[in-house]
């Protein structure tokens, strides 16, 4: 048997847009990422999200209110996470890279995203916490205009 | 468009209170030996200004950033978001206003990704009847007088009516 709270298909949570379950996945002192082209300094660079606990709260907050046009109705979307990679385990750290493929639907068009994802896990007893979730867009620099969902 | 009129003039009442959400903030400026006016001072500055500015024809100003408009054809418009940050100035204050740029701009931003789905609600619209007109009449009955033009609420359209006479004006030979 796996490690308890284990799911490597995590995007499904995003996918049913269940944000509670998805909030109890970080840890408090996480951080959720969406960095502009080949950054590796979060802190002190511009990126598409550097979501931090009140963040993440606020972000699903605004997704669940409704009142953001953009984001009521969202785009409905159906995504793929493969070609993991587990890169290193450092005592209880565990950092794994993946691939993310996402379409989303709305309005009648259908638009692809494709990611390179990066976890910092840590295991605890109660199963794996996310610690630092990176998703590089492979065109984080390009013409980008409105996500009502999670990467 | 002034949206906080106390935040008009940075330099004013800054003994106010420091808003809860700048405290962790200026803790780190006192922290790094700054003292408490330039740590009031900056932490305004990282607030940014309460109201927003929009230069004829294509720049718009608020809060941390710039908002530059180009149009590339008539169904295209680039519209490209510019952080701003204080050039030589604490790093902890510089770190805040790309955090506030990141919370309201960009696709992942809490404002940008509506104002673009307006945008392309708009593309759409203008695409409907061409006898159609496009009313941008808001705000016109309250309007006031002013000394640079007309006043309205915050909602009003004043600012796009502006707009459009002036290109109107400029266009005509």
């Amino acid at each position: 048997m796996g490690r308890p709270g284990l799911h490597l298909g995590r995007g499904g949570y995003a996918h049913r847009r269940d944000y509670e379950a998805w909030l109890a996945l970080w840890r408090d002192d996480g951080f959720y990422t969406l960095p502009i082209g080949d950054t590796q300094n979060f802190d002190d660079a511009l990126n598409l999200c550097h979501d931090d606990a009140h963040m993440r709260r606020e972000r699903i907050t605004r997704f669940q209110q409704g009142f953001s046009i953009s984001s009521a109705p969202p785009a409905r979307t159906v995504r793929t996470l493969s070609r993991f990679v587990i890169e290193s385990v450092d005592g209880d750290d565990v950092r794994v890279r993946c691939a993310e493929h996402l379409i989303e639907d709305k309005f009648g068009r259908q638009r692809i995203w494709a990611a390179d994802l990066t976890y910092t896990l840590i295991v605890t007893p109660g199963g794996f916490q996310i610690r630092h979730k990176v998703a590089r867009l492979l065109n984080s620099d390009g013409m980008l205009n409105s996500f009502s969902y999670l990467f | 468009m002034v949206m906080i009129p106390e935040l008009v003039d940075l330099e004013e009442n800054l003994d106010a209170p420091i808003p809860e959400r700048f405290q962790t903030l200026a803790q780190a400026l006192r922290d790094e030996g700054h003292d408490e006016p330039q740590v009031r001072r900056i932490v305004r500055a990282v607030g940014g200004a309460g109201f927003n500015l929009n230069l004829f024809p294509n720049v718009s100003f608020s809060l941390a950033f710039f908002r530059v408009l180009t149009p590339v054809s008539v169904d295209r418009t680039d519209i490209r978001h510019i952080a701003i940050g204080m050039d030589g100035g604490p790093d902890a204050a510089n770190r805040a206003r790309l955090r506030l740029h990141e919370h309201f701009q960009g696709p992942m931003g809490f404002g940008s990704p509506d104002d673009a789905e307006v945008w392309e609600r708009i593309q759409r619209g203008v695409q409907g009847g061409a006898a159609l007109p496009i009313l941008i009449n808001r705000g016109l009955d309250d309007e006031q007088p002013g000394e640079a033009g007309p006043r309205g609420h915050i909602s009003a359209e004043t600012g796009m009516r502006a707009a459009y006479d002036m290109w109107k004006r400029m266009m005509q030979p």
